[in-house]
Protein backbone atom coordinates (compact mmCIF):
# COMPACT_ATOMS: atom_id res chain seq x y z
CA UNK A 1 0.00 0.00 0.00
CA UNK A 2 1.31 3.36 -1.04
CA UNK A 3 0.33 4.96 2.27
CA UNK A 4 2.37 2.45 4.25
CA UNK A 5 5.54 3.05 2.27
CA UNK A 6 5.10 6.78 2.64
CA UNK A 7 4.55 6.44 6.37
CA UNK A 8 7.69 4.36 6.80
CA UNK A 9 9.71 6.90 4.84
CA UNK A 10 8.25 9.74 6.86
CA UNK A 11 8.87 8.00 10.12
CA UNK A 12 12.46 7.16 9.23
CA UNK A 13 13.02 10.76 8.17
CA UNK A 14 11.67 11.82 11.56
CA UNK A 15 13.93 9.33 13.33
CA UNK A 16 17.06 10.87 11.88
CA UNK A 17 16.55 14.02 13.85
CA UNK A 18 14.64 12.68 16.85
CA UNK A 19 15.34 10.31 19.71
CA UNK A 20 14.14 6.71 19.16
CA UNK A 21 11.45 7.06 21.75
CA UNK A 22 9.90 10.16 20.14
CA UNK A 23 6.24 10.03 19.19
CA UNK A 24 4.74 11.32 15.95
CA UNK A 25 1.29 12.39 14.76
CA UNK A 26 0.33 10.95 11.37
CA UNK A 27 -2.53 12.33 9.26
CA UNK A 28 -4.10 9.93 6.74
CA UNK A 29 -5.78 10.64 3.42
CA UNK A 30 -9.55 10.34 3.06
CA UNK A 31 -11.88 11.08 0.14
CA UNK A 32 -14.01 13.62 2.01
CA UNK A 33 -11.65 16.26 3.39
CA UNK A 34 -10.92 19.13 1.04
CA UNK A 35 -7.28 19.74 0.17
CA UNK A 36 -7.71 23.43 0.99
CA UNK A 37 -9.21 22.58 4.39
CA UNK A 38 -6.41 20.16 5.30
CA UNK A 39 -3.82 22.82 4.45
CA UNK A 40 -5.83 25.38 6.44
CA UNK A 41 -5.83 23.08 9.51
CA UNK A 42 -2.05 22.52 9.29
CA UNK A 43 -1.45 26.24 8.95
CA UNK A 44 -3.83 27.44 11.63
CA UNK A 45 -3.42 24.69 14.25
CA UNK A 46 0.32 23.99 13.98
CA UNK A 47 1.19 27.52 12.92
CA UNK A 48 3.14 26.23 9.91
CA UNK A 49 3.86 28.67 7.08
CA UNK A 50 1.49 28.32 4.10
CA UNK A 51 4.12 26.60 1.97
CA UNK A 52 4.91 23.91 4.55
CA UNK A 53 1.21 23.35 5.29
CA UNK A 54 0.51 22.83 1.58
CA UNK A 55 3.48 20.51 1.15
CA UNK A 56 2.24 18.32 4.03
CA UNK A 57 -1.29 18.39 2.62
CA UNK A 58 -0.03 17.18 -0.77
CA UNK A 59 1.95 14.44 0.96
CA UNK A 60 -1.26 13.27 2.65
CA UNK A 61 -3.33 13.52 -0.51
CA UNK A 62 -0.86 11.95 -2.93
CA UNK A 63 1.16 9.68 -0.65
CA UNK A 64 -1.65 8.58 1.66
CA UNK A 65 -0.23 10.00 4.89
CA UNK A 66 2.23 12.44 6.42
CA UNK A 67 3.93 12.98 9.76
CA UNK A 68 2.64 16.38 10.83
CA UNK A 69 4.15 16.75 14.30
CA UNK A 70 6.65 15.13 16.65
CA UNK A 71 7.20 15.23 20.40
CA UNK A 72 6.38 13.36 23.57
CA UNK A 73 3.35 11.10 23.85
CA UNK A 74 1.18 13.59 25.76
CA UNK A 75 1.75 16.33 23.19
CA UNK A 76 0.95 13.94 20.33
CA UNK A 77 -2.26 12.92 22.09
CA UNK A 78 -3.29 16.56 22.20
CA UNK A 79 -2.45 16.96 18.49
CA UNK A 80 -4.34 13.80 17.48
CA UNK A 81 -7.37 14.88 19.49
CA UNK A 82 -7.25 18.28 17.77
CA UNK A 83 -7.05 16.63 14.32
CA UNK A 84 -10.08 14.45 15.18
CA UNK A 85 -11.92 17.56 16.29
CA UNK A 86 -11.22 19.12 12.88
CA UNK A 87 -12.53 15.93 11.24
CA UNK A 88 -9.12 14.74 10.01
CA UNK A 89 -8.10 11.11 10.44
CA UNK A 90 -4.96 11.04 12.61
CA UNK A 91 -3.02 8.48 14.63
CA UNK A 92 -0.07 8.63 17.00
CA UNK A 93 2.83 6.24 16.89
CA UNK A 94 6.19 5.89 18.57
CA UNK A 95 9.33 5.99 16.45
CA UNK A 96 9.29 3.39 13.66
CA UNK A 97 6.79 1.13 15.38
CA UNK B 1 -27.11 29.30 -2.73
CA UNK B 2 -24.22 31.74 -2.82
CA UNK B 3 -20.94 30.67 -1.23
CA UNK B 4 -19.14 32.61 1.49
CA UNK B 5 -17.67 36.00 0.73
CA UNK B 6 -15.69 38.28 2.96
CA UNK B 7 -17.54 41.46 3.90
CA UNK B 8 -17.15 44.09 6.63
CA UNK B 9 -19.87 42.23 8.59
CA UNK B 10 -17.95 38.92 8.47
CA UNK B 11 -18.13 35.95 6.11
CA UNK B 12 -21.50 35.94 4.36
CA UNK B 13 -23.25 33.17 2.44
CA UNK B 14 -26.78 33.32 1.04
CA UNK B 15 -29.35 30.53 1.12
CA UNK B 16 -32.90 30.40 -0.11
CA UNK B 17 -35.46 29.29 2.50
CA UNK B 18 -35.69 25.78 1.03
CA UNK B 19 -31.91 25.30 1.16
CA UNK B 20 -31.91 26.55 4.74
CA UNK B 21 -34.63 24.04 5.68
CA UNK B 22 -32.70 21.17 4.10
CA UNK B 23 -29.56 22.19 5.98
CA UNK B 24 -31.41 22.53 9.31
CA UNK B 25 -32.77 19.01 8.79
CA UNK B 26 -29.36 17.50 8.09
CA UNK B 27 -27.72 19.32 11.01
CA UNK B 28 -30.47 18.07 13.35
CA UNK B 29 -30.08 14.50 12.05
CA UNK B 30 -26.32 14.45 12.57
CA UNK B 31 -26.59 16.08 16.02
CA UNK B 32 -29.05 13.40 17.04
CA UNK B 33 -26.75 10.73 15.68
CA UNK B 34 -24.10 12.04 18.10
CA UNK B 35 -26.53 11.85 20.99
CA UNK B 36 -28.05 15.34 21.05
CA UNK B 37 -31.66 15.67 22.10
CA UNK B 38 -34.00 15.79 19.10
CA UNK B 39 -33.90 19.23 17.49
CA UNK B 40 -36.91 20.71 15.75
CA UNK B 41 -37.11 20.12 12.01
CA UNK B 42 -38.52 22.74 9.67
CA UNK B 43 -42.29 22.38 9.37
CA UNK B 44 -43.38 20.84 6.10
CA UNK B 45 -39.84 20.07 5.01
CA UNK B 46 -40.01 17.79 2.01
CA UNK B 47 -36.45 16.64 2.43
CA UNK B 48 -35.33 13.28 3.69
CA UNK B 49 -36.64 11.30 6.62
CA UNK B 50 -39.91 13.08 7.38
CA UNK B 51 -40.92 13.19 3.72
CA UNK B 52 -39.83 9.69 2.88
CA UNK B 53 -40.94 8.05 6.07
CA UNK B 54 -37.54 6.54 6.68
CA UNK B 55 -34.66 8.05 8.52
CA UNK B 56 -31.77 7.92 6.06
CA UNK B 57 -29.24 9.01 8.60
CA UNK B 58 -30.59 6.84 11.36
CA UNK B 59 -27.96 5.22 13.46
CA UNK B 60 -27.79 1.46 13.65
CA UNK B 61 -29.18 -0.10 16.81
CA UNK B 62 -26.63 -0.22 19.57
CA UNK B 63 -25.04 3.15 18.91
CA UNK B 64 -27.39 5.03 21.11
CA UNK B 65 -26.44 8.34 22.64
CA UNK B 66 -24.11 8.25 25.55
CA UNK B 67 -26.33 9.65 28.25
CA UNK B 68 -26.02 13.35 28.84
CA UNK B 69 -24.84 14.33 32.25
CA UNK B 70 -23.23 10.97 32.84
CA UNK B 71 -20.20 11.51 30.64
CA UNK B 72 -18.92 14.55 32.51
CA UNK B 73 -18.42 12.36 35.57
CA UNK B 74 -17.59 9.01 34.08
CA UNK B 75 -14.73 10.42 32.01
CA UNK B 76 -13.06 11.45 35.25
CA UNK B 77 -13.39 7.99 36.73
CA UNK B 78 -10.09 6.10 36.34
CA UNK B 79 -11.84 2.77 36.97
CA UNK B 80 -14.38 3.28 34.28
CA UNK B 81 -14.68 0.53 31.67
CA UNK B 82 -13.05 1.24 28.34
CA UNK B 83 -15.33 2.75 25.72
CA UNK B 84 -16.02 0.57 22.71
CA UNK B 85 -15.68 2.25 19.30
CA UNK B 86 -19.08 3.46 17.97
CA UNK B 87 -21.03 0.74 16.11
CA UNK B 88 -22.14 3.13 13.39
CA UNK B 89 -19.37 3.26 10.76
CA UNK B 90 -20.14 6.90 9.91
CA UNK B 91 -19.97 7.95 13.55
CA UNK B 92 -16.78 5.93 13.98
CA UNK B 93 -15.20 8.06 11.26
CA UNK B 94 -15.78 11.09 13.52
CA UNK B 95 -14.09 9.28 16.43
CA UNK B 96 -11.48 7.09 14.71
CA UNK B 97 -8.97 4.82 16.44
CA UNK B 98 -5.98 6.96 17.38
CA UNK B 99 -3.49 4.09 17.04
CA UNK B 100 -3.00 0.70 15.45
CA UNK B 101 -2.06 -0.50 18.92
CA UNK B 102 -5.41 -1.53 20.43
CA UNK B 103 -4.41 -0.63 23.99
CA UNK B 104 -3.26 2.88 23.01
CA UNK B 105 -6.41 3.35 20.91
CA UNK B 106 -8.64 2.21 23.79
CA UNK B 107 -6.95 4.46 26.32
CA UNK B 108 -7.14 7.44 23.97
CA UNK B 109 -10.82 6.78 23.38
CA UNK B 110 -11.50 6.53 27.11
CA UNK B 111 -9.76 9.84 27.76
CA UNK B 112 -11.01 11.86 24.80
CA UNK B 113 -14.16 10.56 23.15
CA UNK B 114 -16.73 12.07 25.50
CA UNK B 115 -15.16 15.50 25.29
CA UNK B 116 -14.81 15.26 21.52
CA UNK B 117 -18.42 14.12 21.21
CA UNK B 118 -19.58 17.13 23.26
CA UNK B 119 -17.48 19.51 21.16
CA UNK B 120 -18.92 18.17 17.90
CA UNK B 121 -22.46 18.15 19.28
CA UNK B 122 -22.17 21.72 20.59
CA UNK B 123 -20.86 22.93 17.24
CA UNK B 124 -23.78 21.28 15.41
CA UNK B 125 -26.17 22.74 17.94
CA UNK B 126 -24.90 26.28 17.44
CA UNK B 127 -25.03 25.92 13.64
CA UNK B 128 -28.61 24.69 13.98
CA UNK B 129 -29.48 27.72 16.14
CA UNK B 130 -27.85 30.17 13.74
CA UNK B 131 -29.74 28.67 10.81
CA UNK B 132 -33.19 28.69 12.38
CA UNK B 133 -32.65 32.29 13.51
CA UNK B 134 -31.59 33.67 10.13
CA UNK B 135 -33.49 36.93 9.76
CA UNK B 136 -36.23 36.65 7.19
CA UNK B 137 -36.56 39.50 4.75
CA UNK B 138 -39.81 39.12 2.78
CA UNK B 139 -38.38 41.26 -0.03
CA UNK B 140 -35.29 39.10 -0.50
CA UNK B 141 -35.28 35.71 -2.18
CA UNK B 142 -32.35 34.59 -0.06
CA UNK B 143 -31.41 34.61 3.61
CA UNK B 144 -28.06 36.05 4.66
CA UNK B 145 -25.94 33.71 6.75
CA UNK B 146 -23.29 35.82 8.49
CA UNK B 147 -20.41 34.08 10.27
CA UNK B 148 -17.88 35.94 12.39
CA UNK B 149 -14.24 35.11 11.58
CA UNK B 150 -13.87 33.74 15.15
CA UNK B 151 -16.66 31.17 14.52
CA UNK B 152 -15.54 30.24 11.03
CA UNK B 153 -13.14 27.48 12.05
CA UNK B 154 -15.85 25.73 14.10
CA UNK B 155 -18.25 26.00 11.18
CA UNK B 156 -15.70 24.54 8.76
CA UNK B 157 -15.09 21.62 11.17
CA UNK B 158 -18.83 21.01 11.56
CA UNK B 159 -19.33 21.01 7.80
CA UNK B 160 -16.60 18.34 7.67
CA UNK B 161 -18.38 16.22 10.30
CA UNK B 162 -21.67 16.42 8.39
CA UNK B 163 -19.97 15.59 5.09
CA UNK B 164 -18.22 12.60 6.69
CA UNK B 165 -21.57 11.17 7.81
CA UNK B 166 -23.20 11.84 4.42
CA UNK B 167 -20.20 10.30 2.64
CA UNK B 168 -20.61 7.14 4.70
CA UNK B 169 -24.33 6.95 3.81
CA UNK B 170 -23.46 7.52 0.15
CA UNK B 171 -20.74 4.84 0.25
CA UNK B 172 -17.97 7.28 -0.74
CA UNK B 173 -14.79 5.42 0.16
CA UNK B 174 -12.35 6.58 -2.50
CA UNK B 175 -11.68 9.70 -4.56
CA UNK B 176 -13.10 7.75 -7.50
CA UNK B 177 -16.42 7.20 -5.67
CA UNK B 178 -16.67 10.96 -5.15
CA UNK B 179 -15.97 11.65 -8.84
CA UNK B 180 -18.64 9.12 -9.82
CA UNK B 181 -21.17 10.87 -7.57
CA UNK B 182 -20.43 14.19 -9.28
CA UNK B 183 -20.79 12.56 -12.72
CA UNK B 184 -24.02 10.87 -11.68
CA UNK B 185 -25.60 14.09 -10.45
CA UNK B 186 -24.19 16.23 -13.23
CA UNK B 187 -25.92 13.96 -15.71
CA UNK B 188 -29.03 16.07 -16.21
CA UNK B 189 -30.60 13.47 -18.50
CA UNK B 190 -30.45 10.79 -15.82
CA UNK B 191 -32.01 13.09 -13.24
CA UNK B 192 -34.70 14.27 -15.64
CA UNK B 193 -35.49 10.66 -16.52
CA UNK B 194 -35.70 9.77 -12.83
CA UNK B 195 -37.98 12.73 -12.16
CA UNK B 196 -40.33 11.99 -15.00
CA UNK B 197 -40.53 8.31 -14.11
CA UNK B 198 -41.33 9.20 -10.49
CA UNK B 199 -43.95 11.71 -11.68
CA UNK B 200 -45.57 9.03 -13.82
CA UNK B 201 -45.69 6.67 -10.87
CA UNK B 202 -47.33 9.31 -8.71
CA UNK B 203 -49.75 10.23 -11.50
CA UNK B 204 -50.68 6.58 -12.01
CA UNK B 205 -51.31 6.04 -8.32
CA UNK B 206 -53.34 9.27 -8.08
CA UNK B 207 -55.49 8.18 -10.97
CA UNK B 208 -56.24 4.82 -9.36
CA UNK B 209 -56.97 6.49 -6.03
CA UNK B 210 -59.33 8.93 -7.71
CA UNK B 211 -61.13 6.11 -9.53
CA UNK B 212 -61.39 4.12 -6.30
CA UNK B 213 -62.80 7.10 -4.45
CA UNK B 214 -65.31 7.78 -7.20
CA UNK B 215 -66.34 4.11 -7.32
CA UNK B 216 -66.75 3.73 -3.56
CA UNK B 217 -69.61 6.15 -2.96
CA UNK B 218 -69.94 8.03 -6.18
CA UNK B 219 -69.69 11.39 -4.48
CA UNK B 220 -66.68 11.46 -2.26
CA UNK B 221 -65.11 14.87 -1.88
CA UNK B 222 -61.95 13.37 -0.41
CA UNK B 223 -59.02 14.62 -2.46
CA UNK B 224 -56.69 11.86 -3.58
CA UNK B 225 -53.54 13.69 -4.51
CA UNK B 226 -50.94 11.10 -3.61
CA UNK B 227 -52.01 10.90 0.02
CA UNK B 228 -50.25 8.72 2.57
CA UNK B 229 -52.56 5.81 1.87
CA UNK B 230 -51.42 5.58 -1.73
CA UNK B 231 -48.08 3.85 -2.02
CA UNK B 232 -45.59 4.69 -4.71
CA UNK B 233 -46.30 2.42 -7.64
CA UNK B 234 -50.06 2.45 -7.11
CA UNK B 235 -51.90 -0.43 -8.65
CA UNK B 236 -48.74 -2.23 -9.70
CA UNK B 237 -47.47 -3.09 -6.25
CA UNK B 238 -48.77 -6.65 -6.56
CA UNK B 239 -46.55 -7.11 -9.59
CA UNK B 240 -43.07 -7.99 -8.26
CA UNK B 241 -41.27 -6.42 -11.24
CA UNK B 242 -43.14 -3.16 -10.82
CA UNK B 243 -42.67 -2.96 -7.08
CA UNK B 244 -38.96 -3.73 -7.47
CA UNK B 245 -38.73 -0.92 -10.01
CA UNK B 246 -40.56 1.43 -7.62
CA UNK B 247 -38.12 0.55 -4.84
CA UNK B 248 -35.15 1.10 -7.12
CA UNK B 249 -36.49 4.52 -8.10
CA UNK B 250 -37.05 5.38 -4.46
CA UNK B 251 -33.47 4.41 -3.56
CA UNK B 252 -32.09 6.43 -6.47
CA UNK B 253 -34.17 9.44 -5.44
CA UNK B 254 -32.89 9.27 -1.84
CA UNK B 255 -29.31 8.90 -3.10
CA UNK B 256 -29.77 11.86 -5.46
CA UNK B 257 -31.10 14.02 -2.63
CA UNK B 258 -28.32 13.06 -0.18
CA UNK B 259 -25.75 13.46 -2.95
CA UNK B 260 -27.05 16.91 -3.83
CA UNK B 261 -26.78 17.99 -0.18
CA UNK B 262 -23.26 16.53 0.03
CA UNK B 263 -22.13 18.46 -3.03
CA UNK B 264 -23.78 21.69 -1.86
CA UNK B 265 -22.06 21.41 1.54
CA UNK B 266 -18.73 20.68 -0.15
CA UNK B 267 -19.10 23.80 -2.21
CA UNK B 268 -20.13 25.85 0.83
CA UNK B 269 -17.11 24.60 2.80
CA UNK B 270 -14.78 25.32 -0.12
CA UNK B 271 -15.94 28.93 -0.29
CA UNK B 272 -15.59 29.29 3.50
CA UNK B 273 -12.07 27.81 3.60
CA UNK B 274 -11.01 30.07 0.75
CA UNK B 275 -11.88 33.26 2.65
CA UNK B 276 -10.47 31.86 5.93
CA UNK B 277 -7.19 30.92 4.27
CA UNK B 278 -6.92 34.33 2.64
CA UNK B 279 -7.25 35.90 6.09
CA UNK B 280 -4.53 33.64 7.54
CA UNK B 281 -1.89 35.08 5.23
CA UNK B 282 1.27 33.16 4.38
Amino acid sequence: MQGQTELEQNVSAAEETLPDDAWVTVVWNDPVNLMSYVAYVFQSYFGYPRERAERLMRQVHEGGSAVVSTGNRETMEVDVQAMHSYGLWATLTQGGR
Amino acid sequence: MHGFERTSAGYVARLDPFERDVLVQVVADVAELLGDRPLARPAGSRYGPSARGEDDLQTSPGDGPRPDGADAWTSLDPHRDALEPPDDIGVRRLFPDASKDPSIAAEFRRLTEDELRRTKRDRLHSLWESLIRLPFDPDAAELEFVVGPEQASDLAATLTDIRLILADRLGLETDEDVNLLYDELADADTLAELDSELDQKFAASDEVATKDAAASDGGSTEPALGGDATPLGGEDLDDPDQSERALELEIRAVRASLGTVYIALTWMQESLVEVMTADLGD
